[in-house]
């Protein structure tokens, strides 16, 4: 009687059947959370389209949690609304919305199989026990596990208890996924593994998701569109190539990936010119300084190459080799500039050897001196 | 430290293995010494309670109490007392363990800290406190066993109220009960399918503790004039010597063949359902609770 209640909570819409799920649009508006004098989230605006893969990127304690906890109805907010599907559901309990979460420390029931708990949300609605094993089957086969049902989540390792989660998540096909930092506590090598494997399965699945991280790699290489948020605010919400080619601010420029700060001037309206390194094309925006104007001039490790050069002004202070890469740290007044360049190029530098450097690229960006 | 159980003790090198091995030894002794303070007088006083004071072996003293109708009737009373107890120390402290750590960790050495005041206040303070300021209430609570059993809920917490929180404590409340809650599950649910199915070591510990608490507190029993099966034994000694110790060693067997029973049938059950080291954990994990309560 108590099982038959509860499986009316099933989202209309929802095929419980079905292999794949219709994406639905999520949006984030005008959300505010404040706890005391914190300002978690403040007047948050996101949204994503049927399907997407969103990241939430930034530093911690910027809001990430806070987001997705509000998403998913775990976390009160105080002004603004939450919409799954068009529907507002900022009245709903995380129990009435239809949400899947994986969560960053191991949350699987410990009194239970893998296969019980990736069936208790179809428990929870009611399913027959027959129904309830051969999904959970299905489940537990698409995230690689189907040998580990039996097992309890104290005799599995944390990538495999993280995958589980996912799978539980997944089971009660819900309309929107949401992971925060799923990846966090695995080592290096799993972490890369079971990111492609979330990557695949989102893919096959088409479900909206959420993944929280504050590890620009794994957000660039994961997401269809990439949020990073500081303070409480949403600072860019843009393809990766987007924030990392073309930052809309300071911020996501020094948060996402290298840069480097060179003193220079603008020449017109496309290109800037650091002297003695060469000319670096950009994209005008506002408060980009006129032309003629010195300027700050933030370049990519990608975008210059470097070469032995006795007269040189930069002294090469590191050289470390990454595989099919070579980061090369140089150093010049107290500054210093990272270059990335292929490792089969010819003329790599020695450390303590003088150099001078190239551009060859864009700038990112081009902004008043400081 | 129900957490540490089952993580291998690091060995730290040579040095490190003669330090454990005295340890062992050291432990070995204190455990058999506290060990023979228990067991001596438990055996010392049945031989006694075989003799008597006339010589000669004889069951007189067991006999005569089993066939007294006042010794069952005491010990019904002081076993529904201690259901009761039971019961109600359950139904308090598991909300409100769960809610703390959930809602209020901050608060959790405050909700400690007033669970041992009844060690603190003497129970003989508690319970004229409970009889001029509950004294009014309907004779329904007052003059029946209910203001026991609501007494020895709040006289037993200190116990208790450990028990469970260090069980609580072993688990991540607040991502389970979130996790539920993603599923869909009401709270009720994640209640009777999560929360307490990881928590029976705990509500284990709480049924020992609180039933053995009831069945031998005198003090309070006495000065709320019921004749409990406690306040009947010691009735009895002032006048029969070798049946109120016939009687004690009844009681004693009384609060440990249940207890036992209980502890058995609890840890096969988590035995059964995690196959490998899961029971053999939980097992040991209450075991130990209950020792260092009991220290
Ligand atoms: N329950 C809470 N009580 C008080 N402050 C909180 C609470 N949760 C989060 N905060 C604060 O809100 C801010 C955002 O936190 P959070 O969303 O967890 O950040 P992130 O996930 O990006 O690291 C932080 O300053 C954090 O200290
Ligand atoms: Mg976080």
């Amino acid at each position: 009687m108590m099982e038959m209640e509860s499986s009316k909570t099933v989202p209309a819409g929802v095929s419980v059947q079905g292999a794949k799920v219709q994406g639905v649009s999520v949006r984030l508006s005008k959300v505010t959370r404040t706890y005391g004098d914190v300002r978690a989230l403040s007047e948050l605006d996101l949204a994503a389209s049927p399907g997407e893969f969103v990241v939430m990127l930034g530093p911690s304690g910027c809001g990430k949690t806070t987001a997705l906890r509000a998403l998913a109805g775990l976390e009160q907010i105080d002004s603004g609304a939450v919409y799954i599907g068009g529907k507002d559901v900022s009245r709903l309990p995380a129990s009435k919305r239809s949400i899947g979460m994986v969560f960053q420390s191991y949350s699987l029931f410990p009194n239970m199989t893998s296969a019980a708990n990736v069936e208790f949300g179809l428990k929870v609605r009611g399913f027959s026990s027959a129904e309830r094993r051969k999904q959970a089957h299905e489940m537990l086969e698409m995230v690689g596990l189907i040998e580990q049902a039996d097992r309890f989540p104290h005799q599995m390792s944390g990538g495999q208890q993280q995958r589980v989660a996912l799978a539980r998540a997944l089971a009660i096909k819900p309309e929107v996924l949401l992971l925060d930092e799923p990846l966090s506590a695995l080592d290096a090598k799993v972490r890369a593994n079971l990111r492609e494997q979330i990557k695949q399965l989102q893919r096959e699945v088409g479900i909206t998701t959420f993944f929280v991280t504050h590890d620009q790699e794994e957000a660039l290489s994961l997401a269809d569109r990439v949020a990073v948020m500081n303070n409480g605010n949403l600072e860019q919400f843009g393809t990766p190539t987007e924030v990392y080619s073309s930052p809309e601010t300071d911020f996501v420029a020094s948060f996402v990936g290298t840069v480097n700060v060179f003193y220079g001037t603008v020449l017109d309206d496309k290109v800037a010119i650091v002297p003695n390194v060469g000319n670096f094309t950009y994209v005008r925006r506002t408060g980009t300084p006129a032309p003629g104007d010195r300027a700050e001039i933030l370049v990519r490790p990608e975008a210059i190459t470097v070469k032995g050069d006795l007269e040189g002004e930069y002294l090469v202070s590191d050289v470390t080799f990454l595989g099919s890469n070579v980061r090369i740290r140089v150093q010049k007044e107290g500054s210093t500039f990272t270059i990335i360049q292929g490792s089969s190029d010819i003329d790599i530098v020695a450390p303590g050897s003088r150099a001078s450097l190239d551009a060859k690229g864009s700038a990112i960006l081009v902004r008043s001196k400081l | 430290m129900a957490s540490v159980i089952g993580v291998p003790a690091k060995s730290s090198g040579v040095g490190g293995s003669n330090v454990l091995r005295v340890g062992k030894v050291f432990r070995a002794v204190v455990l058999g010494a506290v060990g023979l303070f228990f067991i001596v007088p438990v055996i010392s006083s049945a031989r006694f309670s075989f003799t008597g004071s006339s010589a000669g072996f004889s069951f007189s003293a067991y006999s005569k109490l089993l066939s007294d109708p006042q010794f069952w009737s005491t010990l019904f009373l002081s076993v529904k007392i201690g259901v009761g107890t039971v019961t109600l120390s359950l139904a308090i402290l598991i909300p409100t363990t769960v809610w703390v750590h959930w809602k209020a960790p901050k608060i959790r050495r405050v909700m400690e800290a007033l669970s041992l005041l009844p060690l603190v206040i003497p129970s003989v303070v508690i319970t004229l406190g409970v009889i001029t300021s509950f004294g009014s209430l309907p004779n329904i609570i007052m003059g029946t066993p209910v203001i026991l059993a609501l007494e020895y809920v709040v006289l037993a917490l200190p116990y208790t109220y450990r028990t469970l929180d260090s069980g609580v404590q072993a688990l991540d409340i607040k991502t389970l009960v979130e996790a539920g809650q993603s599923l869909g599950a009401p709270f009720r649910k994640i209640l009777w399918w999560v929360l307490l199915p990881n928590l029976k070591s705990g509500v284990l510990g709480v049924v020992v503790l609180a039933f053995a608490f009831c069945l031998g507190e005198f003090a309070v029993a006495s000065l709320l004039s019921f004749t409990t099966f406690a306040v009947y034994l010691v009735q009895i000694g002032q006048t029969q010597a070798s049946e109120a110790i016939a009687f004690s060693l009844i009681a004693l067997l009384f609060t440990w063949i249940p207890l036992s029973i209980v502890t058995v049938v609890f840890s096969r059950r988590a035995g059964k359902k995690s196959r490998r080291g899961g029971g053999v954990l939980m097992s040991s994990q209450s075991v130990t609770e209950l020792v260092e309560l009991s220290e």
